[in-house]
């Protein structure tokens, strides 16, 4: 069971968006050919691209999430009491986790909304273009409230503070 | 003026005081704000997603990511170096002049100064204090040679100045060589300067015939700029799609022609460009939300008002902008002003009817001084953690080298046409 989630895990977190780079390079590659070599213009190479591209960078946006590597800004966090920082890390976990919740409802009607369009040649509905998006959401309140939890038993007392990032 | 007009700003302290990670607060600013006004949320989905679909030229950014990793691991970083060694080390403070030239080749291959100072950097700042020199100075003119990577096309911050300012990538990357040139020159008087006063050693003096073998070796990995700068310059191919040329060749070159990675390796560089992606093109696309409320509450027009009425002189506008962006460099990482401080001072450049192009690469200059700037200064980080150089030594030694950047964009910025004048005669524009 463990195995199983934790393949799930790598799949929408690694697999897919470096299978999602690789198809959007290869791509971008092969319009590069179409229009200079064949002199012919390939149109729906150009649309893969950039689908690609949309699905690489949401997916791997739940990566850099799950490394914690999301660009921070620390010099004040840094500088709050060893004490207190737990606190802070609730407090900023919190926020994130109740915006992005109240984020998903909207985002979610806009997606589907989407569904009524779809990509020019290929006929892709824009709703599985966009839907990564969502899956993005949902992990960062994922991400968010796992740490919000491991915090919380921190200060209870039940785990210790070297634990903070184990996930 | 509602209470509604505070919530972005209350959100974007927050970021800076309790360490939201920024790409996520920028998109909360949206979503709070939007929820605070009644608005529909959605809105902040639309923006990103948009963005990320419709601004093509954003997938530039991981290409050259890509490209820069692939190249890291290579040994074309060895070949490069090897190759200018061989014409400068006889000089004296020779290798110090070798890391200034070889970083600025290298530039024309990656669009990052971090990955530049990290990649090459490790390895010319390790000879240099092989061969004698002071540990600070080998990390503070390496760290100030690695600013070049995003000075010379191509480079990413420029990628991303062009998509939120709509001024032409082709022409910022043209406009960048002359400034890039002039940084050069500037380092390396410094070097001469101190070299003689140090007694830096000189290198070995290389034959002709080793000179013509090193060139042999370094050619295919030499062509990568001609490559990218030609396509560019040409206007056969778009900044993209050089982008995925670079990398392509790249590719080519360390897996077949140098066999300097294998597929493990291959692997490694994917996933870790995947990881900055993830990092970088997010917060771009976070950054549109962003702008998007600023916009709705007209905050450029108040903050372009507010710098006329301090003065309305182009010149002093200039130096006062300068200013502002070297200090936002000391604390904050530089996609981080990019995204957020660019978008505000962008309307009153338009205003002034000032070029685009040479605001751009003049901001892109100071930004890249920044990443050297203590307290926060992520190429002196880098230099000292990749060496073992105490930070201390890297800072002491920074100061000069600073003040010579400093005057490099004084020149930038007054002499407009250090910027405008090549692509005016050769860039992509010129062709319109």
């Amino acid at each position: 069971m463990k195995k199983a989630f934790r393949l799930l895990r790598d799949s929408v977190e690694i697999y897919l968006p470096v299978l999602s780079f690789a198809v959007m390079f290869m791509a971008f590659i092969l319009q590069i050919f179409y229009r200079y070599v064949m002199n012919a213009p390939s149109t729906w190479a150009f649309e893969i691209t950039r689908v690609a591209f949309v699905w690489s960078v949401l997916f791997a946006g739940i990566y850099t999430m799950r490394q914690r590597e999301h660009l921070a800004f620390t010099l004040v966090y840094d500088r709050f009491p060893k004490r207190l920082q737990p606190y802070v890390r609730i407090a900023s976990n919190g926020i994130v986790c109740i915006g992005f919740c109240i984020a998903f409802l909207p985002a979610l009607r806009y997606v589907s909304f989407m569904g009524m369009m779809s990509t020019t040649i290929l006929n892709i509905p824009m709703s599985v273009v966009y839907a990564p998006f969502l899956v993005f959401l949902i992990m960062v309140i994922a991400y968010t409230a796992i740490d919000i939890v491991q915090d919380v038993r921190i200060l209870l007392g039940h785990a210790q503070a070297d634990e903070e990032h184990a996930a | 003026m509602s209470w509604h007009f505070f919530v972005p700003f209350v959100v974007f302290a927050l970021i800076f005081l309790i360490r939201i990670p920024v790409a996520l607060g920028l998109m909360l600013t949206g979503i709070f704000y939007l929820a605070a006004n009644g608005q529909d949320v959605g809105i902040v989905a639309s923006k990103v997603l948009t963005t990320l679909y419709s601004e093509y030229v954003l997938i530039a950014v991981p290409l050259f990511i890509f490209t820069a990793n692939v190249l890291n691991r290579g040994e074309i970083t060895d070949m490069l170096f090897n190759w200018v060694n061989s014409f400068l080390a006889r000089y004296r403070g020779g290798l110090a002049h070798v890391t200034i030239i070889d970083s600025m080749v290298y530039s024309g291959m990656t669009g990052s100064s971090v990955a530049e100072a990290a990649g090459l950097g490790k390895m010319e700042i390790s000879a240099m204090k092989r061969f004698g020199y002071d540990g600070g100075f080998s990390c503070a003119i390496a760290a100030s040679a690695s600013t070049m990577g995003t000075i010379i096309p191509p480079s990413i911050p420029m990628i991303i100045y062009a998509l939120l300012s709509g001024a032409s990538v082709g022409a910022l990357f043209i406009g960048g060589i002359i400034p890039g040139v002039l940084f050069a020159i500037a380092l390396m008087i410094y070097v001469v300067i101190v070299s003689r006063r140090r007694n830096y050693p000189r290198g070995r003096h290389y034959t002709p015939r080793e000179f013509v073998v090193f060139t042999i070796r370094a050619f295919p990995a030499l062509l990568t700029p001609v490559i990218l700068l030609g396509g560019i310059y040409s206007g056969i191919v778009t900044p993209t799609g050089s982008g995925a040329i670079a990398g392509l060749y790249a590719l080519i070159l360390s897996l077949f022609v140098y066999r300097a990675i294998g597929l493990k390796a291959l692997w490694e560089v994917l996933v870790d460009t995947v990881r900055m992606t993830g990092m970088l093109t997010l917060l771009v696309a976070s950054a549109f939300v962003f702008s998007y409320v600023i916009a709705v509450e007209q905050i450029p027009s108040m903050v372009a008002h507010l710098l006329l009425t301090v003065t309305d002189n182009k010149y002093l506008l200039l130096l006062l902008i300068n200013l502002i962006f070297l200090a936002l460099g000391m604390i904050l990482d530089t996609s981080v002003i990019t995204v957020v401080f660019i978008p505000i001072v962008v309307p009153l450049i338009q205003q002034l009817h000032m070029s685009l192009v040479h605001f751009g690469v003049m901001i892109v200059l100071n930004m890249m001084i920044g990443l050297s700037t203590p307290p926060y200064g992520p190429l002196l980080f880098i230099t000292s953690a990749v060496s073992d150089t105490p930070l201390r030594d890297v800072i002491r030694e920074i100061w000069p080298l600073l003040g010579a950047m400093i005057v490099v964009l004084a020149i930038v910025t007054y002499i407009p046409e250090t910027v405008t004048w090549l692509p005016s005669v050769i860039g992509p524009t010129a062709h319109h």
